[in-house]
């Protein structure tokens, strides 16, 4: 189960949540931040925000576009979209097997 | 917290991260707080997140930067402690050296009735007394700057010290003399109570300069013990010392004193040969002790100004001073001991009030000690009551503090003393009465005590 993601340690679980953000296009801080509370519920701050992304993007899998003014967009690298992909997998296999375990209960 | 609040410290937390990553993400970052709505949550995630940023390996300083600080530290550190090691015990050596007084609390109720140095002045022992019980308490006063409490135990005025500190002897509930072993000055212990079966008041003790003898005064009689053996001293003579009835005074009435608990004082010569003590309303009586056990009165002086409230022998042992109640001075030549001659009488402040309290029964509390080298005598007169009546510019009469006057004489020609110095000085021990006062055995160290509750002592170097 310890995968590429567990290396972020207290930032895996934003870092989750801000690749998923960016797996539909490119979105900068703000954006990201509203993007998360919607599909996910999770009112993420912007010290955690920051914390993860620049973590996230000196590991490649997020990379940086041109400012628009004070705004920088990111992107999700194809690094970072193989890291979710099996990130989710994994997560996928907790669900599925959490899901059996509690309809035997 | 106002989210205005939020927001400014959110901002300004951004401050907080590392150099480079505020060059990368700082912008952005504020660009986000515009938007977002701060909280306290915010704030708090801010400053995490700024410290956890400092620990970062990608953030932290550079090798060489670290290196270059950790040589610049090695450096400092090589120079600042051992010069602090240097400086800090020489200011601390300086700053006790020019110590003036010193201000403690006793740190328990009741006030300080009764004090007494050992000789090498290294340790002082104050009696107080409690509501219920009395209680004696060890002071470390070898550095005066820096008094410090050794042990507490039961015990009461009058109270002494033996020459060489191992003794303390205070006073039973039952007015008879208890022995408390203090050779470990923090874990004093009681060795002896010793049994005069004398039921009158116990007010003084004294030891001879060597501690054999141990000198214990009572209403009209003196025991002597034999102390060489402190833990179980032995009496070797009673000498009665009959109360002669009370003089009358200027006012032509008998001058009371002021304190039922009247304590006179009790005093051995240097040499150990004679032993003196205040006798009766108005008298100092002196004894013979060379051989304790055949000890006799050899002299009576009459004070000539009431009740007798301090004595002090001269180094050489060949003068005795005595304070009066009065505030008055007198000074004897014991080159016959059997007839002391009064060479000189010296007012104090405290004589000067006498136009306004002509009984010459103050409620000053005095303390005298000569020099070392016997060339000056110091008495310091306690007192509440004021020389005389302050008027203020709105003709209100004004009430002076209570001080300490203190009268410094030249006594190298007994026969011609003269004063050299009188000063006052505010006592202010905490409370707005009379202190006990008591002068070191150098004569230049001045011991007050408040007299009620749980306020201070004093140490003061005379100037």
């Amino acid at each position: 189960m310890h995968g590429r993601f567990d290396e972020l340690g207290r930032f895996a679980d934003p870092s989750l949540l801000i690749l998923t953000s960016l797996a539909d296009g490119p979105k900068h801080g703000y954006a990201m931040m509203t993007d998360i509370a919607e599909f996910s519920g999770v009112q993420m701050e912007p010290g955690t925000l920051y914390g993860a992304l620049s973590r996230l993007e000196r590991r490649g899998w997020v990379r940086p576009l041109a400012v628009d003014e004070r705004r920088r967009p990111y992107e999700i690298t194809a690094a970072g979209q193989d890291v979710l992909s099996q990130q989710l997998a994994s997560m996928q296999q907790i669900v599925r097997v959490g899901r059996q375990r509690t309809a035997m209960a | 917290m106002t989210q205005t609040l939020a927001a400014r410290l959110s901002q300004a937390l951004i401050g907080c991260y590392p150099r480079r990553w505020r060059q990368r993400y700082g912008d952005e970052l504020l660009d986000v707080l515009d938007q977002h709505h701060a909280g306290p949550r915010t704030v708090l995630n801010l400053a995490v997140s700024a410290l956890s940023t400092h620990l970062d390996p990608a953030y932290r300083m550079e090798g060489v930067e670290m290196n270059r600080l950790r040589r610049i530290a090695l450096i400092s550190a090589a120079v600042v402690i051992p010069i602090a090691l240097i400086a800090v015990p020489f200011g601390v050596f300086i700053a006790d050296q020019n110590w003036k007084d010193s201000h403690w609390h006793i740190g328990i109720s009741g006030g300080v009735d009764a004090m007494a140095f050992s000789p090498d002045q290294h340790m002082l022992v104050t009696a107080t007394s409690g509501a219920y019980d009395g209680l004696d308490t060890l002071w470390n006063v070898a550095n005066p700057a820096r008094p410090s409490k050794l042990a507490s135990f039961e015990g009461g005025a009058p109270t002494t010290l033996s020459p060489d500190g191992r003794t303390v002897v205070t006073v039973s509930f039952t007015d008879q003399p208890v022995m408390w072993n203090v050779a470990n000055p923090r874990k004093p212990a009681k060795t002896t109570t010793l049994q005069t079966g004398d039921s009158s008041l116990l007010w003084g003790e004294a030891f001879s300069p060597d501690g054999h003898v141990l000198a214990v005064a009572y209403t009209d009689r003196l025991y002597l013990w034999n102390a060489v053996n402190a833990a179980r001293p032995v009496l070797v003579r009673t000498l009665a010392d009959p109360v002669t009835p009370p003089a009358p005074d200027g006012c032509g009435q008998p001058c009371q004193a002021p304190d039922p608990f009247y304590q006179g004082d009790i005093a051995f010569s240097p040499d150990g040969r004679l032993l003196a003590a205040t006798a009766g309303s108005d008298q100092i009586a002196l004894w013979n002790v060379a051989d304790p056990a055949r000890a006799v009165r050899i002299a009576t002086m009459p004070s000539r100004s009431g009740f007798i409230d301090a004595l002090a022998f001269s180094p050489a042992g060949n003068l005795l001073a005595a304070i009066s109640y009065g505030g008055t001075v007198s000074l004897f030549s014991l080159a016959d001991p059997a007839r002391p001659a009064r060479t000189a009488t010296m007012p104090t402040l405290p004589a000067a009030q006498l136009a306004a309290n002509p009984c010459s029964c103050s409620s000053a509390v005095y303390t005298l000690a000569f020099t070392a080298d016997g060339r000056t005598l110091t008495g310091v007169a306690s007192t509440s009551i004021p020389p005389k009546p302050i008027v203020t510019p709105n003709a209100q009469t004004a009430t002076l503090p209570i001080r300490d006057y203190v009268f410094v004489w030249n006594v190298s020609d007994p026969h011609s003393v003269t004063r050299v110095a009188a000063f006052s000085h505010n006592v202010d021990t905490g409370y707005g009465n009379t202190s006990l006062p008591l002068l070191a055995p150098d004569g230049r160290t001045l011991a007050a005590g408040a007299p009620s509750g749980s306020f201070g002592m004093k140490l003061w170097k005379l100037p």
